[in-house]
């Protein structure tokens, strides 16, 4: 036991977890290493003898070489042959060998020692004795397992496994084979006769050794307080999305991607994920959104210490990496003080194993099919009935009315001559993408290198749309003494293409009774308006717009390099110094030729505005950052029972970007998407641009105590400098403290059969956010860009501020369990959190004679309170090598988010937009969800008139909407998020199936109400569902869910709150895997694997709406193939 | 014990990185209020983006000059479809989702200029003294008050009650600090007039002997610039650009008329008509003759205070049609019918706003003739002159002689004067009168109102002659208009803090 804490110690004090791989592998090598390797260490001698008895020969060898030589005197002394041997230099066993030649007598060594004895016969021996066993350890999860130790039972043989998990020993050919390692069962093997050995070793109760990466310091994971989630690559592979993020959610229910209804599928769409609830809100004063991130409620993204950004996540080469550690609490998260409050995703990028060449080589195929499913609309007659039908083509306004009519007969002689037009399948592909990855590495144990280069293109299910990565990363480490030196340098080259088509929700609009061609076949440039003579009423055939050179892309290309020394000063104490330096260059183009339907209203009859047509929008930015982090950590065991843990952690950063933007115009026709090709500036147009520069500095402290493995303490303190603080409160403290117990390593559970490990812990702590605009307290003044009045510019008060604004800070409680029972059969693990975010910024609506819509204010407080539960099990779990492993998993994720605290100023204001019916944007509640969705109680359709009818705040019945009528109607988010998924293994094959699923939480369905509950002016330019021809009131007595035809928009009413319950199959990936097929070895290869990857295949959903309006949803399946060598 | 924590390792952070300073990191393109009013030139940008709000089309720049107001004066040919707020605005259908927009942005649009001139007036006091010349400050204090009070009488002219015999009472707010936490007050009808007055009255004095236009002419003040006179101030040029002394005294005019006190609105506007100019010459003339002839033809030069709005070609020509042939739906223009109804009691044959103002020969796709207003029309092919530009053909009139013209012919009991003025007025505008005189001040009366239509056409102030005097009919109106119709409701969000 006490070897097995030194050793976890040692591993402790590396500082992630390869190296503590790496470093483990060293131990194990110092121990078993010797015996097998040991006559290499012989020295070398030199021997002359003439006609000597061998019994002489070995002695004189034994002199030389210090007593390595055994034999039996009685046998030796019998050989009559004399011997003569002059060796220069030689190996003592090249020397017994020399000796022995032509003799009765073999040779053998074992460990260091020569072992003589008599020949049996002239070939037998050698086989006997030379009996090689070999095969490959792995997990569970058939991951292999580095440095296991392969010892013949009863001798002091052993070897380690090497990173592929293969051993090869030299064992006697009946025998019993150990298989050890830290953290796993141990296993032993009888050995009589074979060859071949492939083993699979199960998890120890107590996964000691198992580490926790908080990019910051490493944490054993069997005394860590805090709530953790821990990817492997893996995992990564088997749930596969269409990106990373993706991905991250297929396996975590509890990373929750908003979902945007509007962009679909699109590969270029950066998603916005939370986690725990949200706890900031979106402040819609567009001044305030400079420096404010896209989405308020974003985890911190770290990589290797790093920090990066969604939008890198989403475009990572997912092969290169190890792990990924998602941090939820305060005690996870407490060391990224104000940094940390939405909790932060850890990703640990692979680092090389020492060794031979190794090559790992993946490609892959995905197909991206468009899900068009949703979409039911009107054909051709089925519109002009129901525009006809809502008096569109009728007026009695200057003889307008000869014109419409004139349009109606126009369109029913086409429709009449067939022309009914799919415009939805236009725009949409199979888009097929690829992927390939390579990565290589190998090295020393004092010098080891690692490179991996990836290609991704994912085309979408739009044409023309796609999203390129290429991604190259070198990483080198050299090992001096205690030093270990590292760099990892990665690039990332990006380039996003949006479809020459625009937004899908255009062709859904278009009106089937257009002709995209004419009956030359050539597209039709423009389309006659709704009114048909009206010269200038022309509506452009979107169709044209695609096949011009129009051109609309960004790319971006980041380069990160990270640099640390480790030195291990003494044992205990560790020193960690890292520079990371990132450098981010964006470009964007938008194009768009002369003659696109843009330009249309511009007269050609003026040179002035012929000469504008044609634009070309160019951007481009900079973004530099730096980050020095300073770690220094001690870690002791004091007699026997006392751990202790300490660290201290200094990390400055300096973010520095800006981006600009500017307009030229005027392209000859047919132009070159080419910036020099333009004749001039945007008339009137300026250059646009952006710069920030945040600073930030924080001081860490961590101690961890653990008492005889039982019971540990957790205590983390963080001072944090930010330059978005404010003037006045420059540096904010966080903390938290965690306990925790290991109740199975108790006495009355330690002999237990049912349970094998049950842990309980519990946090606290208090943690920050940083993703808000740093200006956002102070009272600023902005000139205007590009406008003047008379001959000079003028500047005015962007908002009202509020220097009263206080930082908001997130508390944060968590209690949690991890039991494993029934011989590790099944895992349960549960948390329980409360989160409070105190202080709440928000966007306070204001009277607009303040002359300003809203300001941003401190309005109370949320809490955001949930569990998160796992379980795995079982069914089948034979961990011979290919037996069949049946696992199942479910995990829930359960989210409260109410308001508990509101300032007395909101409570005021909310009573006076009641009494005095005023209509706003956003209601706060103590008591209710901060995304509660407030409408005016509907009572359906009246059948006699099709008005909606309304019920009042007093109760009555009315047709009139009031706002201060709204009541409660449900929730926004989602309560429940979950996911259930199989594993399934059985000899080569592997299947892994995810669901996904959640429920609890309602929608307002604006896409129902765009598309069905439409006004009359709507259906004039624009094709409608189904459903209003079919649905809609028309005429008194009709018992229908829409009302009747009118200009007036649906303002917000329950009958467009619906239950929001969703399930869908989001992955399933079939693996095949090669690795002992004979031609593996032919071509030196260690396995090959096959995969066929599908997901989002099916989508089951209470909400019917158009899924996808600016882009499609897409289904995707895909291919792929892996080799290793 | 926190504290403890706090202070050391804040200490040891400190001791680490040295530099508190390094934290500080301020943006590149705001600036602080603070910032901002430490310097004269802070307070003149201020000023300036005051003007840059007022002639945002929001508001003066478009809808509260030539569409949405104008619209609500019955003066348009309105396209249901493709001018949906004009159209529900011309048929006062207050309740209307694109009336209700287009109102709560002209709401907006006002009270947020008002903020800015609220944050000049409330910083002035405290920081004011940056400003080096004591008749500067006092002239940008006094404009302030002066946009401040303009905005809120605009309010009360749209969104108030009815001036006389109103039997709704409507309470507004009115604006005079930029805070989260003392909202604007709302106030009945009197006190918002008498909070009006006393800040029009409160600019009168800060402009009195301290605007140039005390030591200079307007046509000086328009030109200096760039004639390149060092030894003034930038900055006090283009005063006929600029809410000057006299724009703040016609102000006070029309507001006294729209009140119904006709005998300070007489007094007032006849003391403006005969001013001096430090010249010695008139202060200012009618100059339909001259201006028209010139091309200019929204008068720029008989405006008291006209806005500069540099872009006005890049949009007005989209929704009045000059210039933009054919005519579309969506432009405001007028039948040729229409256009003879309008100058029916004139001559229309000699009249210069009827001849030059109007483009007749404007037609639809179909050839059907629609005159299109060509007062914010120019031809930019035509190279001017700077000033030219800023004060003569990128102007927008907010008030102008001609206004205090009516308004003594209103409300003067001497029906020779009136004849006298009307005969000056008409020979302005090239018209030949074809009587002599007006036989009763009530002849006179109906000739002005009618005259508030033609002469201000496209300027929005006709909407608010019809308020003043409580008409039941509109021109071009078939249905008769009652009070509802002549009193905005404010927005959706608006609600009374006091309450």
């Amino acid at each position: 036991m006490k070897k097995l804490y030194s050793q976890k110690l040692f591993c402790r004090l590396l500082l992630n977890r390869n190296s503590i791989l790496f470093g483990f592998i060293m131990t194990i090598a110092i121990i078993w290493e010797n015996p097998g390797y040991g006559q290499q260490s012989l020295k070398s001698v030199s021997i002359n003898l003439k006609e000597v008895k061998l019994s002489e020969a070995l002695n004189e060898i034994n002199r030389k070489t210090n007593n390595q030589v055994l034999f039996k005197v009685e046998e030796v002394s019998k050989e009559t042959k004399l011997i003569t041997v002059n060796l220069k230099d030689a190996s003592a066993l090249r020397c017994v060998e020399a000796c022995l030649d032509g003799t009765g007598f073999m040779c053998s060594t074992q460990g260091d020692v020569i072992v003589v004895q008599p020949k049996k016969s002239t070939t037998q021996p050698q086989q006997q004795i030379k009996h090689i066993l070999k095969g490959y350890v792995t997990d569970i999860a058939e991951k292999p397992l580095e440095g296991v130790a392969v010892i013949v039972k009863g001798s002091t043989k052993g070897v380690a496994t090497d990173s592929n998990g293969y051993y090869e020993i030299d064992i006697p050919r009946y025998c019993i084979i150990v298989f050890s390692c830290l953290g796993k069962k141990s296993l032993e093997v009888t050995i009589r006769g074979e060859r071949e050995q492939n083993i699979i070793l199960e998890e120890e109760a107590a996964e000691v050794g198992e580490v926790v990466v908080t990019g910051v310091f490493n944490k054993a994971k069997e005394s860590y307080t805090g709530a953790v989630t821990t990817i492997t690559a893996r995992e990564i592979q088997a749930f596969r999305g269409q990106n990373l993020v993706q991905t991250l959610k297929n396996i975590d229910p509890a990373i929750n991607i908003t979902i945007d209804n509007s962009v679909g599928s699109n590969p270029n769409a950066v998603p916005q994920i939370t986690m725990r609830g949200n706890s900031s809100l979106p402040m819609s004063v567009t001044e305030y959104n400079e420096g404010v991130k896209t989405s308020m409620n974003t985890p911190l993204i770290i990589m290797d210490g790093f920090e990066i950004s969604l939008t890198r996540l989403m475009d990572y080469n997912d092969e290169d990496i190890e792990s990924i550690n998602v941090l939820k609490d305060a005690s996870a998260t407490a060391i990224y003080g104000s940094r940390g409050a939405n909790g932060v995703i850890v990703l640990i990028s692979k680092t090389p194993q020492a060794g031979k060449l190794r090559i790992n080589a993946q490609a892959g195929l995905t197909l991206e099919m468009p899900d068009l499913t949703s979409y039911d609309l009107l054909n051709a007659s089925e519109l002009l009935t129901l525009q006809n039908r809502v008096g569109l083509y009728n007026d009695d306004h200057h003889g307008v009315n000869d014109y419409k009519q004139e349009a109606y007969e126009m369109r029913l002689k086409d429709i009449l001559e067939g022309v009914n037009t799919d415009w939805l399948h236009y725009p949409v592909r199979t888009g097929f993408s690829n992927k390939y990855n390579i990565r290589m590495e190998g090295g020393s144990k004092e010098f080891r290198w690692g490179t991996s280069v990836a290609y991704n293109q994912t085309e979408g299910a739009m044409k023309g749309s796609q999203r390129n990565n290429f991604n190259g990363a070198v990483t080198l480490s050299y090992t001096y003494r205690n030093v270990i030196f590292k760099n990892q340098l990665s690039v990332g080259i990006n380039k996003g293409v949006e479809s020459p088509f625009g937004s899908f929700s255009t062709f859904a609009n278009t009106m089937p009774y257009y002709r995209p061609y004419d009956e030359d076949g050539s597209l039709i440039k423009n389309f006659m308006g709704l009114y048909y003579t009206y010269t200038y009423s022309r509506v452009p055939n979107p169709l044209y717009d695609a096949t011009l050179n129009t051109k609309d892309e960004s790319r971006y290309t980041e380069l990160i390099n990270n640099f640390s020394i480790e030195w291990n000063i003494i044992p205990e104490l560790k020193m960690r110094a890292q520079l990371g330096i990132s450098k981010k260059t964006t470009e964007s183009d938008y194009f768009l030729p002369a003659n696109h339907s843009t330009f249309n209203t511009y007269r050609s009859g003026t040179d002035y505005e012929y000469f504008r047509k044609g634009l070309y929008t160019y951007g481009t930015g900079n973004a530099t950052n730096y980050d020095g982090e300073l770690t220094l950590s001690y870690s002791k065991t004091f007699s026997g029972k006392h751990q202790l843990y300490a660290g201290l952690d200094y990390f400055i950063q300096n973010n520095d970007s800006h981006t600009y933007s500017f307009t030229v115009e005027g392209f000859p026709a047919e132009s070159k998407p080419f910036l020099g090709n333009a004749l001039q500036y945007e008339l009137e147009g300026i250059p646009l641009g952006t710069q920030s520069t945040t600073r930030s500095v924080g001081l860490t402290g961590n101690v961890n105590y653990t008492f005889d493995n039982r019971y540990y303490v957790d205590f983390s303190y963080r001072v944090d400098g930010s330059s978005q603080f404010g003037i006045k409160n420059k540096f904010a403290p966080f903390w938290s403290s965690g306990v925790g117990w290991n109740l199975h390593r108790e006495k009355f559970l330690k002999s237990s059969n049912l349970i094998n490990s049950l842990r309980l812990k519990a946090s606290y702590g208090q943690t920050g956010s940083q993703q808000f605009s740093a200006y956002q307290a102070l009272q600023t003044y902005q000139y205007f860009a590009g406008d003047k009045y008379l001959n000079r510019t003028g500047a005015y008060l962007m908002a009202i501020g509020n220097e009263k604004l206080r930082w908001q800070t997130t508390v944060q409680f968590n209690i949690g369990t991890e039991i494993s029972i029934l011989n590790s059969r099944l895992n349960v693990m549960f948390d329980y959190y409360i989160k409070k975010t105190s202080d709440l910024l928000s966007s306070k609506d204001l009277p607009l004679s303040t002359g300003y819509s809203s300001y941003i204010e401190n309005i109370g407080a949320v809490r955001n309170s949930g569990f998160e539960a796992s379980m795995n099990g079982y069914i089948f779990r034979n961990t011979q090598k290919g037996g069949l492993i049946w696992m199942l998993g479910a995990k829930l994720a359960y989210n409260k988010n109410e308001i508990t605290e509101l300032s007395e100023a909101i409570k005021a204001q909310t009573e006076a937009y009641k009494a005095q019916d005023v209509d706003v944007s956003t209601l706060f509640y103590e008591g209710y969800a901060q995304n509660s969705i407030w409408a005016v109680r509907s009572l359906g359709i009246d059948p006699s008139t099709g008005n909606e009818l309304f019920q009042d705040k007093d109760g009555n019945i009315t047709e009139t909407w009031h706002p201060s009528a709204k009541i409660y109607c449900g929730i926004s988010d989602p309560s429940y998020n979950g996911n259930l998924s199989s594993m399934l293994r059985y000899k080569n094959f592997t299947l892994n199936i995810t669901f996904g699923c959640h429920w609890g939480g309602q929608v307002y369905n604006q896409t129902l109400i765009n598309k069905v509950e439409v006004t009359i002016n709507t259906i004039g330019e624009q094709n409608v569902d189904r459903r209003v021809l079919s649905d809609r009131w028309s005429k008194p007595g009709d018992i229908t869910f829409f009302k009747a035809f009118s200009n007036n928009a649906t303002r917000a009413t329950s009958r467009f709150v619906m239950d929001d319950n969703v399930f869908e199959l989001q992955s399933a990936s079939l693996q095949y895997k090669i690795d002992e097929a004979a031609f593996l070895k032919r071509y030196n290869m260690q396995n090959i694997t096959f995969s066929v990857n599908m997901s989002d295949l099916f989508y089951f959903s209470s909400v019917k709406r158009e899924r996808g309006t600016s882009y499609p949803f897409a289904r995707r399946a895909g291919v792929s193939i892996s080799f290793m060598f | 014990m926190k504290k403890i924590f706090l202070y050391g390792f804040t200490a040891l952070l400190l001791l680490a990185t040295s530099c508190n300073k390094w934290l500080e990191v301020k943006p590149d393109n705001q600036k602080t209020t603070k910032e901002l009013f430490s310097t004269y030139s802070g307070f003149c940008d201020a000023l300036n983006g005051c003007y840059i709000k007022l002639k945002n089309q929001s508001i003066y720049g478009e809808k509260l000059t030539m569409s949405n107001i104008e619209s609500m004066a019955q003066l348009w040919r309105v396209d249901q479809t493709s001018r949906p707020a004009d159209y529900e605005l011309m048929n006062f259908d207050y309740t209307g989702d694109n009336a209700k927009s287009a109102i709560r942005n002209i709401y907006a649009g006002l009270y947020n200029v008002i903020a800015q001139a609220n944050m000049i007036i409330n910083n002035i006091e405290s920081r004011g003294s940056v400003i080096p010349e004591a008749s500067t400050r006092a002239m940008i204090e006094g404009e302030a008050y002066a946009i401040r009070a303009f905005c809120h009488f605009d309010v009360l002219r749209l969104f108030g009650q009815l001036p006389k015999n109103a039997t709704v009472q409507v309470s507004l707010p009115y604006a005079e600090s930029v805070s989260s936490e003392s909202l604007p007050h709302y106030y009945d009808y009197t006190q918002f007039v008498a909070k009006i007055e006393a800040d029009l009255e409160k600019a009168e004095l800060l402009l009195k002997d301290n605007d140039p236009i005390f030591k200079y002419t307007f046509t000086y003040l328009n030109d200096f610039v760039v004639s390149g006179d060092i030894v003034i101030d930038d900055f006090l040029g283009y005063r006929q650009n600029r809410f000057n002394y006299w724009a703040v005294k016609a102000l006070l005019a029309r507001f006294y008329l729209y009140t119904g006190i006709t005998t300070k609105a007489y007094t007032i506007a006849k003391s403006i008509i005969n001013a001096k100019g430090v010249d010695g010459n008139a202060l200012i003339t009618l100059s339909g003759a001259t201006d028209i002839l010139a091309d200019y033809l929204a008068c720029p030069s008989e405006c008291m205070m006209m806005l500069n709005a540099y872009s006005i070609m890049d949009y007005s020509p989209n929704i009045l049609g000059a210039g933009y042939p054919p005519i579309r739906t969506n432009h405001l223009v007028i039948t040729q019918s229409q256009l003879n109804e309008l100058f029916e009691d004139q001559s229309p044959a000699s009249n210069n706003r009827y001849n030059d103002v109007w483009d007749r020969s404007t037609m639809d796709a179909n050839g059907t003739i629609y005159p299109v207003l060509k007062k914010y029309y120019y031809d930019t092919d035509v190279l001017v002159s700077d000033y030219i530009n800023l004060t003569k053909r990128q102007v927008i009139p907010l008030i102008r002689l001609s206004e205090m013209y009516l308004i003594v012919m209103e409300t003067t009991a001497d029906l020779n004067e009136a004849n006298s003025l009307w005969m000056a007025y008409q020979l302005s505008h090239a018209v030949l009168p074809t009587q002599d005189a007006f036989a009763s001040l009530d002849e006179v009366k109906t000739a002005v109102f009618n005259e508030y239509r033609r002469e201000f056409y496209g300027e929005g102030q006709m909407f608010y002659t019809y308020k003043r005097t409580g008409a039941t009919s509109m021109l071009w109106r078939t249905i008769t208009v009652n009070e509802s119709d002549y009193i905005v409701p404010l927005p959706d969000t608006e609600y009374n803090p006091n309450i």
